[in-house]
């Protein structure tokens, strides 16, 4: 076998990125590249209901406007929910005309 | 509660959230550039005068995002942080711990900057040991994210959170070893 040996290297390999600026635009580049995407999937994504910190979970109010209906208006992290039964009741729609 | 309160609120929802994000990556890039400066970990990308400057102007990417994701949950009503949360660590009423240790983040970050920015001032030791504690601040950005980040729940964000994590720490080990190594020649 032919004893052939490829030059020896003197330095290192030179690096990819030599421009400082270049490289600081690339740094910005992602980091505004992440704040616009998570912008964007923040909005499309304005609940996650498997984030561990939900602060306003607890703020439930229920409200019983009459006997035979039941709602309740849950104010979660970033919505508001109205469950409840829908029951049609014929008390409440008495007029009073005052004189 | 009047719709435009809810939408304004929304709003200082989806900027905290982001900008958290935003700023936890560009400061995974300063702190990714300075632990390389020493064993050269990055010499294949770059030389280290670039580095360098990279990691200085990192602070123009994070601190801004940092201050206004701390100033979009101190102006969201549901987030329910006041401004002694940003001073005294472990005292909001909810994740009392997660919240914490991003109270613990902004100071540890705020002794670096003050340190960096009156270097002059300080001997190399002092600057250095102030310096170091930014190791702890971002772990303790990162924690923060975990615990109580709701976009970090994402299992696709979660992963490349751990991710960059797991490369931090291995340059992290680099840069100790190296450390070691510098101190045992010196003894030597």
């Amino acid at each position: 076998m032919a004893a052939h040996r490829e030059p020896t290297r003197k330095g290192a390999a030179a690096p990819l990125i030599r421009s400082s600026v270049f490289l600081r635009g690339l740094a910005t580049a992602t980091t505004l590249t992440s704040l616009g995407g998570m912008t964007s999937f923040a909005a499309t994504h304005v609940q996650n209901t498997a984030a561990p910190l939900q602060p306003s979970a607890s703020t439930t109010t229920a409200v019983t406007p009459v006997a035979t209906g039941t709602t309740a208006t849950t104010t979660t992290r970033r919505s508001t929910t109205i469950t409840g039964a829908t029951t049609t009741t014929t008390t409440a729609r008495t007029k009073t005309k005052s004189s | 509660m009047s719709l435009s309160v809810l939408q304004a609120g929304e709003t200082l929802w989806i900027v905290a959230r982001s900008t958290g994000v935003a700023s936890l990556i560009a400061l995974s890039l300063s702190l990714l550039t300075g632990m390389a400066l020493r064993p050269k970990s990055l010499t294949w990308l770059s030389t280290n005068r670039a580095l360098s400057e990279l990691h200085s102007y990192a602070t123009v990417l994070w601190l801004p995002l940092g201050l206004a994701h701390v100033v979009a949950l101190l102006f969201d009503p549901y987030a329910k942080v006041g401004l002694a949360d940003l001073v005294i660590p472990f005292a909001v009423s909810y994740g009392t711990f997660a919240i914490g240790l991003g109270t613990i983040s902004v100071e540890l970050l705020i002794v670096v900057l003050v340190a960096a920015w009156s270097r002059s001032r300080l001997s190399r030791g002092q600057w250095l040991a102030f310096h170091r504690l930014s190791s702890v601040a971002f772990a303790a950005a990162f924690l923060h994210g975990v615990l109580s980040g709701t976009d970090l729940a994402y299992p696709w964000l979660m992963g490349i959170a751990w991710l960059v994590a797991g490369i931090l720490t291995l340059f992290g080990v680099e840069r100790i070893r190296h450390a070691l190594r510098s101190v045992s020649a010196a003894l030597a």
